[in-house]
């Protein structure tokens, strides 16, 4: 009797749930010991998926109100307008009408172009077009009434955006050309624009109320609405019917694209910011792994050591992320379905509103597949190669050595101690500098087209602010987008460089250490940190700006022009260095400046 | 203290407290020390027993609970962590057991870090770091990385790098502790070189052969220095003293 008992050899047990557990465990571990980097990807990925699925629902929901209305409401596929009517538009308008494409027709109705100010609300004076219209329901282009009744003499009916930028409802009075008018009611059309997008706003008259309009009328005009047999043909319609010069004929298309231009460009903004954050979520979550990957080794290391298979390993580091992407993808599916009608609730002009719409599988597996995509592009290979890395090594050195740069070494030689610190503190990982780099340029191209979306807005506004005062409410939701997405960029860029920070002072507290106990002060080490953080920031501004204005330009153009949309200010595109460097630089400081407090033996005992 | 003009450093009460409560440990206890100019200390005593604490202290590494720490006859345990930083530079050379050479540096570019952080040209801080690594036995290698070198010969380059801005005294904390007897026989030689060209030494080990090399040797235990001993010195020359201390001369 030795004493010893010796275990017999068994069948080992298959337990499929126990690696799995022990993966979960020892990631839900290490969430517990380093919250905050976990919290701080968890927010880049959220900020991201939200992104995203507004972008994918607010695509497939913006869209109906405009079809439903011209539905409801019989629109016309092609509008032929005259602002100055004769015997020539009169027989032009009837050849139209009489065409054998034409299924159905509405007027010729008179359409008067009242000078600026003839419209006189609640002491407010702007132009208005003033239509006339029969009593009874027509073929073609029946305004869908949303409160008050059709007109009558003495009544008219006001276009619902134009009603809603002068802010009068059924029951209020206004004058035309001095000429009394009570609001019978409010309606929508699809035979033109909703203000502010057409320059003028529309009220319909009766005949009689319009006749005696007409001699205070800028320009006497005339309106007709066809349907033609094939819808899709319209604008060939048009083309081949334009005889006139004075006669503009318009297809339900071009209409359509219009009346949803804040919608699209809102949409636009959306894909832009989705990709954006995208890449720099990506851009977080690998500095985040980054600025890990020593502990992360050292940690394969001893699983390596206690018997864990290679795949195991990467499985255990893999889980936490995938984990962050599943949850990040989840909350923000549901986050993006539920702020959608915010971005899609149509704007005055249109009927119906935008309900929550649920994602599509499509949209779903889309969010997940591009979060876990993200997560997995920005952590298999430094996982793999930690799970791969002799265990010994490992053990006795976790951080992959730093690349020696001859030309820092030998240039920061002759610059003063914070500079030659940075250089080389920089020049030690190029790779990481790259990524910081990168991050910093997507967010600083990202600010670029923001600040031109915001021109844009701004440009318009003031145009559409000279007839309706501040009351340009169609653009409100457009500055909502671009306002969400610039503060959603922010947010990310701010989480992508408290990373940086952290990460460039975490890999570089030996090095810092060291110099200080070789004599440098804590201010040259905490200066030559932020000096470090700083260069891929310049480089970040040098290449974000062009690179902002290429995007922008890029889009606009394959979006349909607004080459002649205003461009933001100099002086806004000039402060994006300064601001860049300085909030670089002011966050780096703080990480750094706590890190050269701390005594330095601390940092090279844990060497 | 400041009457003695030969004194390069000295300590009276000087204390390190890590924790409170229970789990306070005091890992220097009240120490008194005073070492002269051109000598040679040695600190012994078990793992843990205070020996590193008390040399990062002495170089304002770590700062002290209580007690006063004096260096070329000024206070300085309460300078600033800026003001000690610049002392570091001319008056403190430290020689580390895992040696903290800059990967991604030469040798040369190491040993000329510490002229280039206080400031000497870039011209002057290569002179200077070439003639100390041709002094230490390693010009052939001045262009090595630390990757690229044995045990000893990073150890000789962590020494240039301590003495590259002359300080007033060389702290070094188990300089032997990493490197097998040979190596040891070399950093021996270069520390018997050093103490006869007259540099200050205060040496951490818990290696009596290399205790036993200096002029004094003092005994730490919990914290408090134990045991202090003024050895007699009977050989003179690199060799003997080597010898002496029980290690091979060949290499």
């Amino acid at each position: 009797m030795t004493g010893f008992s010796v275990r017999r050899a068994t069948r080992p047990r298959l337990r499929l749930s126990g690696p799995l557990r022990l993966a979960a465990r020892l990631a839900a571990r290490d969430l517990r010991h380093r919250p905050g980097t976990g919290l701080l990807v968890l927010l880049a990925l959220l900020t991201a998926t939200t992104m995203m699925t507004l972008a994918l629902v607010v695509n497939r929901s913006a869209r109906s109100p405009w079809d439903e209305t011209f539905a409801a409401t019989a629109g016309p596929h092609v509008v032929a307008t005259t602002f100055d009517a004769d015997e020539a538009t009169d027989r032009a308008m009837a050849d139209l009408a009489a065409a054998p494409e034409v299924v159905a027709r509405a007027g010729p109705y008179p359409l008067l172009s009242m000078p600026d100010g003839a419209l006189e609300a609640h002491g407010r004076r702007i132009g208005v077009e003033v239509m006339a219209r029969d009593g009874g329901a027509a073929e073609v282009d029946r305004p869908a009434l949303v409160g008050g009744g059709w007109i009558r003499d003495g009544g008219a009916v006001v276009e619902e955006s134009f009603a809603t930028a002068l802010r009068v409802v059924v029951g209020d009075r206004f004058t035309i050309a001095g000429r009394p008018f009570t609001v019978a009611g409010i309606a929508v059309t699809t035979s033109r624009q909703p203000t502010p997008f057409y320059s003028h706003g529309l009220v319909w008259t009766t005949r009689a109320d319009a006749a005696a309009l007409a001699p205070a009328a800028a320009n006497r005009g005339a309106v007709l609405m066809l349907r033609l047999a094939d819808p899709v043909g319209a604008p060939a319609f048009a083309a081949g019917h334009t005889t006139l010069q004075q006669l503009y004929l318009d297809d339900w298309q071009s209409t359509r694209l219009d009346a949803l231009t804040d919608v699209l460009f809102a949409l636009f903004g959306l894909i832009v910011g989705a990709v954006a954050l995208a890449l720099l979520a990506a851009a977080s979550v690998a500095v985040a792994v980054a600025g890990r990957m020593a502990s992360q080794t050292r940690r394969a290391a001893l699983l390596k050591a206690v018997g864990a298979t290679p795949r195991f390993i990467v499985t255990v580091m893999l889980a936490e992320y995938v984990t962050f992407a599943l949850l990040a993808a989840g909350v923000g599916l549901l986050a993006g379905t539920y702020l959608a009608p915010v971005l899609a609730e149509p704007v005055p002009g249109v009927l119906g509103t935008a309900p929550v719409v649920l994602p599509s599988i499509t949209t779903v597996a889309l969010v997940l597949g591009a979060a876990t995509i993200l997560v997995g592009l920005s952590t298999l290979v430094p996982t793999v190669r930690a799970a791969r890395a002799s265990a010994v090594r490992s053990l006795a050195n976790p951080a992959r050595s730093p690349r020696r740069s001859r030309l820092a070494i030998a240039v920061s030689a002759r610059l003063p101690v914070p500079l030659l610190l940075g250089l080389r503190l920089a020049a030690r990982r190029p790779g990481r500098a790259m990524l910081a780099a990168a991050g910093l340029s997507v967010t600083v191209a990202a600010v670029v087209v923001a600040l031109w979306m915001e021109a844009g807005i701004r440009g318009d506004t003031a145009q559409v602010s000279d007839a309706l005062g501040e009351h340009a409410i169609t653009y409100d939701k457009l500055r909502l987008v671009t306002y969400t997405f610039i503060a959603a960029l922010v947010a990310l860029a701010l989480v992508n460089a408290v990373l940086v920070a952290w990460t460039t002072a975490l890999d570089n507290a030996r090095t810092s250490a060291l110099a200080r106990a070789l004599g440098a002060s804590p201010r040259q080490v905490t200066s030559g940190l932020t000096v470090a953080s700083l260069l891929p920031a310049l480089v970040a501004v040098t290449v974000g700006i062009p690179a902002g204005f290429a995007a922008y330009r890029a889009a606009a153009a394959a979006a349909g022009g607004a080459s002649g949309s205003p461009t933001p200010a100099a002086a806004g595109l000039l402060a994006l260095l300064p601001a860049t460097l300085f909030v670089v630089a002011a966050l780096t400081t703080i990480p750094s400046h706590r890190a050269s407090r701390r005594p330095a033996i601390e940092a090279l005992r844990t060497d | 203290m400041t009457g003695n003009p030969r004194q390069v450093l000295a300590t009276r009460g000087l204390t390190k407290v890590y924790g409170s409560g229970p789990s306070m440990v005091r890992a220097v206890d009240g120490v008194d020390l005073d070492v002269q100019t051109g000598e040679v200390v040695s600190v012994m005593g078990p793992s843990g027993c205070g020996k590193s604490t008390l040399l990062y202290l002495l170089g304002g590494l770590e700062r002290p609970t209580a007690g006063e720490v004096v260096l070329a006859g000024d206070r300085v345990d309460r300078l600033s962590e800026t003001r000690w930083a610049r002392l570091r530079r001319h008056a403190i050379g430290f020689v580390f057991q895992a040696f903290h050479l800059v990967d991604e540096l030469t040798v040369v570019e190491n040993v000329e870090l510490p002229a280039l952080l206080a400031g000497a040209t870039p011209g002057k801080a290569r002179r200077r770091a070439a003639e100390l690594v041709d002094r230490v036995g390693l010009a052939d290698r001045a262009g090595y990385l630390p990757a690229q070198l044995s045990g000893g010969q990073k150890q000789r380059v962590a020494v240039a790098r301590a003495l590259v801005n002359e300080p007033l005294v060389v702290l070094a904390d188990e300089p032997t502790g990493n490197l097998d007897t040979a190596a040891t026989t070399d950093v021996l030689r270069l520390f018997a070189r050093l103490r006869s060209a007259g540099q200050t030494l205060v040496i951490v080990t818990h290696d009596s052969r290399v205790a036993s090399t200096a002029d004094r040797l003092m005994t730490m235990r919990d914290g408090a220095i134990v045991d202090h001993t003024r050895l007699e010195r009977r050989t003179s020359t690199v060799d003997d003293l080597v010898s002496s201390a029980g290690l091979e001369t060949g290499s």
